[in-house]
């Protein structure tokens, strides 16, 4: 089977083939390399596109400080949930940027929002009122528990302003107290973002380790053992619990309800804050607007980032109004957060998102993808489970899962790890299509294989 | 005698297409924010609609002129053409990926950013906070590297008074204004306040060897427009190096032009082995980056730091066009030029009257110290259609126009300043 090029998207093709490979038992090695010239606006950019993968991922290795390990890819143009190689291949993107992506690229009702906003007005601070950021912030309080918002740049960034608010609250509330509780809690196999505070509540040490010493504070415990949380919690030491409702970094695991009813309970009883980190798995990942919707518990802080803006650097923190009155001028700020510019594109995602049919049919996608999953790779010795909600969905194997998304790439899909590298992890747009997902599932049986012939990491 | 700029029914440029939103008055707007938004601002009364060069309206559709960019980031005003070409084309080509992959434009713009720098090597992030909290990281990893037998290699960091690094809980740990930090103990330990330009006191620290970095504004920006002196910063590159320590140039407000130079420490001939940037670099849109030496970069591993936006494609196709415009020599030149010519203008006119001690800075990045607090000035100079800020004390004027601000504004900023001077002495009280 030859996989073939979307012929649906609209772009001049042709069919040029410079390389084929072959099927060999089920592996699929087949690759027609398509010569793609992307339409209208990316000729002035074709300059920067006709330098091929090998100098440019050259030249990332001598000039940017190496942290990452990426994937041999260089992309250059996307659409909707498809997206293109320098050299014109086309991937089917069961990524988004990182669950980033949610309406896909190049999404037209942002591309509009975005090409009008950035022609009126970009950013002036939070010296000075704009309205963009107060429509946002009223379209996040209208859908949620929250009755404020405050903005940032990314996911890290509110945690740390989750980190400010918590402590903040916990000493206007024991005004009296010379040691309010201060501390945090966090869980294994958490991830709540890199800089020094967000840093110290996550879990993985050679995370924090080389830079120690980080923010004090933080204990971990196991996520989903109730009754130590619950101990650690009525201790009155601690301000915040912090916890995703599903970890994606982690390893895509899920609370149960009553875990998350349980440190609610705690949280209620002791007068410290419960924070939810939805940054991925929140606005519309899970089918529900809010992955704790599903269980019906309540925070009292929410941080969120990733797909708020269509792939604009954004971050928000939801409070309670109780939060937020021990908030005041100069506790905290940004430069940028809360600029025109994002926000509009941030209006243009949430109003999509959180319509009730958008979801629906994610919650119906995820459904159905699963159970697809389940039905074509249940079967594998090497799957151990199939779990998640929605369109976040690990496939945890008993290997290392590299060979795997290395041979979904080269068969023009893209899908993440997590965990301990031994998980697949599978956030696409949510607007990706049965057709495409059926696509995707027929690309990972036929990659398969690749798990015997590699050795384990 | 206050001159009184009546600028009536300006219609905003493109608003029609906004129209909706920009129907609302002020004061339901200001209404709105004061219930919706976490209350961690203290806002001029002025909702902001559109911009256009150095001009900025109001719903109602004043003007004004612009002598805050945004708190010293829109320094090619609002709207500039190549910045708006290259946002709309991008956006609609490849917006993010993730630094799973590999893009083109955050390349491109790295290879500018050293090849216009001391630097050998780039790291993005989202904005100046998170570009301290990476040099923090950095730091921190490259003297671990260094000393790899070592039980305790320096982690601890320098910095200074009246500075300002960020917010997030590195980076203001980092930050001198105390009661920033108080609500929020403990913070990340290991820093040690020494006076800004107490060049002893810096040189004795560094040589405990104890440190890690030193992190140094080449000119405070938030603190109230104070420049280093070359001796101050050659004695912390000599400590440093004999220490192996590091020096960290924080230019995200005085930098990328602002002085006149493409860095603010092109001034001194002195360079750092870390530089911070953000602000100003895409043109409004979130960035921030974190320039290295190789001997930093060699430190540093895959892991070690990360970050899901950073880097992405549209914002540093902004970067690109806003780096190629500013590092022009002729731009550089022009903003010197204008630097000068206005201080000059304001020495003139303002430097009379009793209340002003000193006009100060480099470049287009001025500050106008006061006896008193500045806002009644501020205030008035806003009513009068003019946009300045404060820094310091509350007693500095800060003025940090778009880089491409005309003469013609200047003289214009000039004037109304000079006029509202009489507004200090109508209010009672320092704030």
């Amino acid at each position: 089977m030859i996989f073939s090029p979307s012929l649906s998207f609209h772009r001049s093709l042709t069919l040029k083939p410079t390389n084929y490979y072959y099927y060999n038992s089920g592996a699929v090695t087949a690759c027609l390399n398509v010569e793609v010239r992307v339409s209208g606006s990316s000729q002035n950019t074709s300059s920067l596109q006709e330098k091929k993968s090998a100098e440019i991922i050259a030249d990332e290795k001598k000039f940017i400080v190496g942290t990452y390990a990426r994937a041999p890819l260089v992309l250059s143009s996307g659409k909707g949930c498809k997206l293109y190689d320098v050299e014109g291949r086309e991937y089917l993107d069961l990524t988004s940027g990182i669950a980033v992506n949610a309406l896909g690229h190049g999404d037209p009702a942002w591309v509009r929002a975005v090409t009008e906003q950035a022609d009126v007005l970009t950013h002036v601070s939070n010296v000075y009122y704009s309205i963009p950021q107060v429509e946002l912030a009223k379209r996040l309080v209208a859908s949620s528990f929250a009755d404020r918002v405050f903005f940032c740049n990314s996911g890290t960034e509110a945690t740390e302003a989750a980190i400010k608010f918590a402590r903040k609250f916990q000493r206007f509330s024991n005004p009296d107290s010379k040691e309010p509780p201060y501390e945090f809690l966090a869980f294994t196999n958490c991830f709540h973002g890199r800089t020094m505070g967000a840093l110290a509540l996550t879990s993985k040490e050679h995370y924090r380790s080389p830079f120690q010493p980080v923010m004090p504070g933080v204990t971990f415990l196991e996520y989903g053992d109730t009754q130590a949380a619950v101990e650690a919690i009525e201790s009155g030491k601690v301000a915040a619990v912090f916890v995703e409702p599903i970890q994606g970094e982690g390893g895509i695991y899920s609370a149960t309800k009553e875990f998350l009813q349980s440190l609610r309970t705690a949280c209620d009883t002791s007068g410290c804050l419960l924070v939810y980190d939805e940054v991925q798995c929140g606005l519309g990942r899970t089918g529900y607007l809010w992955a704790h919707e599903s269980y019906g518990v309540f925070p009292d802080i929410m941080t969120l980032a990733k797909p708020l803006a269509g792939g604009l650097p954004i971050g928000a923190v939801l409070v309670t109004e109780r939060v937020a009155s021990a908030i005041s001028y100069g506790d905290h700020g940004s430069t940028f957060a809360g600029n025109p510019l994002v926000c509009s594109a941030g209006i243009a995602v949430l109003d999509k998102i959180s319509n009730p049919t958008f979801l629906a049919s994610v919650c119906e996608k995820g459904v159905y993808f699963k159970d697809l999953l389940v039905q074509k790779l249940g079967g594998d010795s090497h799957v151990k489970e199939i779990r998640g909600l929605g369109l976040i969905i690990g496939v945890e194997l008993d290997v290392s899962a590299s060979p795997l998304v290395e041979a979904c790439q080269k068969s023009g899909l893209l899908v993440l790890t997590a965990g301990k590298g031994n998980v697949v992890r599978i956030v696409p747009p949510l607007i990706i299509s049965k057709q495409e997902l059926e696509l995707a599932a027929e690309i990972l049986v036929k990659c398969l294989p690749v798990l015997d012939q590699a050795s384990n990491k | 005698l206050l001159l009184v700029l009546e600028l009536s029914s300006i219609s905003a440029p493109d608003s029609n297409q906004k129209g909706f939103l920009q129907e609302k008055r002020s004061a339901e707007i200001i209404a709105d924010e004061k219930k919706f938004i976490v209350g961690t601002y203290a806002r001029a009364p002025l909702v902001l609609s559109s911009g256009r060069g150095c001009k900025l309206y109001d719903v109602e559709g004043r003007e004004y002129l612009d002598l805050t960019s945004g708190i010293a980031v829109n320094s090619l005003g609002h709207g500039d053409p190549d910045w708006l070409r290259a946002v709309t084309q991008q956006a609609d080509v490849l917006t993010h990926v993730s630094n799973i992959y590999y893009s083109v434009p955050q390349i491109e713009l790295a290879k500018r950013l050293v090849a216009s720098s001391f630097a050998d090597r780039a790291f993005f992030c989202n904005s100046g906070t998170e570009a301290t909290e990476a040099a923090i990281k950095f730091a921190r990893k490259f003297q671990r590297f260094s000393h790899p037998d070592s039980k305790e290699p320096p982690i601890e960091f320098i910095a200074f008074t009246n500075c300002f690094h960020g917010r997030t809980m590195g980076a203001l740990a980092l930050t001198s204004k105390e009661y920033y930090r108080s609500p929020f103990e403990p913070v990340m330990p290991g820093v040690t306040f020494l006076e800004y330009g107490n060049t002893q006191a810096a040189v004795e620290a560094i040589k405990s060897g104890k440190f890690a970095a030193v992190f140094v504004e080449p000119i405070q920006g938030e603190g109230g427009i104070y420049s280093a002196t070359k001796e101050f910063l050659q004695s912390l590159r000599a400590a440093c190096d004999s220490s192996d320590c590091l020096l960290v140039y924080d230019e995200v407000q005085c930098g990328l032009g602002r002085t006149g130079h493409l860095w603010a420490h092109e001034a001194y001939d002195v360079y750092p082995d870390i530089m911070t940037l953000a602000k100003p670099l895409a043109g409004g849109l979130p960035i921030g980056a974190v320039l290295v030496t190789e001997r930093v970069a060699t430190a540093i591993n895959y892991g070690d730091h990360g970050s899901t936006f950073a880097g992405n494609p549209l914002v540093c196709s902004a970067g690109i066009v806003v780096l190629d415009k500013i590092s022009k020599p002729e731009f550089l030149a022009d903003v010197s030029e204008k630097g000068w010519y206005f201080k000059a203008l304001l020495v003139e006119k303002l430097g009379g009257n009793s209340h002003v001690k000193e006009v100060r800075g480099l470049g287009l990045i001025i500050g106008i110290e006061l006896d008193i607090s500045a806002s009644p000035l501020v205030d008035a100079c806003r009513e009068c259609g003019i946009l300045v800020l404060t820094a310091g004390k509350g007693n500095v004027v800060r003025i940090v126009p778009p880089l491409i601000i005309s003469k013609e504004d200047l003289e214009i900023a000039a004037d109304v300043l000079t006029n509202c001077l009489p507004a200090l002495d109508n209010q009672v009280g320092n704030k």
